[in-house]
């Protein structure tokens, strides 16, 4: 089998065509030059190999475009972290809010539940206009905002237990999902943010 | 003071063997059989080379009729003075090279 057999040469192609695919656009003329080469390898292995180099490459330059602290982060992949961070937070402080409306819960627990929960709707409102808009749109003052919410819900539900009459008890997992992962997509989003008003000096600066 | 990030094994071998001809122009396949290095290795460090402006690029039409154009390389004069910066550096060993320079 030489490297001219029209198998080989199409696995070859469909490697280096989803080599492109996956590789940011920056980068995509890497993958091109790449490509241009393949007439002259000879030898399937060597050109499987060759290809196989150009998916890794594309994965690579992928991953870096991927950083967590990247402002052009894709946006389903911070929607998805939007929900995940925010959304039992959310859950939690709609299920109070319609407590309170039906009066099952008394109204002084009832309160305190709903500022320990609006790190949920509140972070999934900001984090989601930055993922569904873009980044240019986080303020100065959000990124505080938030870290000031999402501190107090985790000092709140760590310490809860340690009130003499706890609102409420919260398991491990409770801990975890309404105050790690709300600190989580906090602390990215601060890091976000910063990182923006950096590109935007430079920006200003250019 | 100017900071030197270090240099990879791979990327030294690749100024290495771009400085062996550095004003000739050089295919990604003849870089990668005079490096040993797979396209996964040898373009990432072509694309920072670039970046960093020690490397020029073009397309090259091929000699051979029907054959598509070639994406060719060669140092920049800041790049040659990097590359030989690099390699008296690092005191690397040529490897050998199985293909010469592209006359432009």
């Amino acid at each position: 089998m030489t490297a001219q057999d029209p198998l080989v040469l199409s696995i070859s192609r469909a490697l280096l065509r989803h080599a492109t695919r996956i590789c940011p656009l920056a980068r995509a003329k890497w993958i091109a030059a790449a490509e241009s080469e393949i007439e002259s390898i000879t030898g399937s292995y060597e050109l499987i190999r060759w290809s196989l180099g150009a998916v890794y490459a594309g994965y690579q330059e992928r991953l870096c475009a991927m950083s967590l602290d990247e402002p052009r982060l894709a946006r389903p992949v911070l929607t998805l972290e939007a929900l995940i961070c925010f959304l039992p937070s959310s859950l939690l402080w709609a299920s109070v809010l319609l407590a309170l409306a039906n009066s099952r819960i008394p109204a002084s627990d009832g309160l305190c539940l709903l500022t320990v929960a609006s790190i949920g709707p509140v972070g999934l409102v900001t984090f989601g206009r930055v993922a569904i808009g873009n980044c240019s749109s986080t303020g100065r003052y959000e990124p505080l905002v938030l870290i000031l919410l999402a501190g107090w819900t985790a000092v709140a539900i760590l310490l809860s237990p340690l009130t003499p009459t706890p609102v409420m008890d919260f398991s491990w997992r409770d801990c975890v999902l309404l105050a790690l992962l709300p600190l989580v997509g906090v602390t990215h989003y601060a890091c976000l943010a910063r990182k923006t008003r950096a590109l935007h000096s430079e920006d200003d600066r250019a | 003071m100017r900071s030197h990030r270090k240099d990879s094994a791979q990327s030294v071998a690749v100024m290495a063997a771009l400085l062996e001809q550095p004003r000739a122009w050089r295919h990604g396949y003849s870089l990668a059989k005079a490096t040993g290095l797979q396209s996964g290795t040898l373009y990432p460090i072509l694309c920072r080379l670039e970046d960093r402006g020690h490397l020029e690029s073009k397309w090259l039409e091929s000699a051979q009729p029907g054959r598509p154009p070639r994406h060719v390389y060669r140092l920049t004069p800041s790049g040659v003075a990097f590359a030989g910066e690099v390699a008296s550096r690092h005191e690397y060993a040529l490897p050998p090279l199985h293909q010469g320079g592209i006359k432009a």
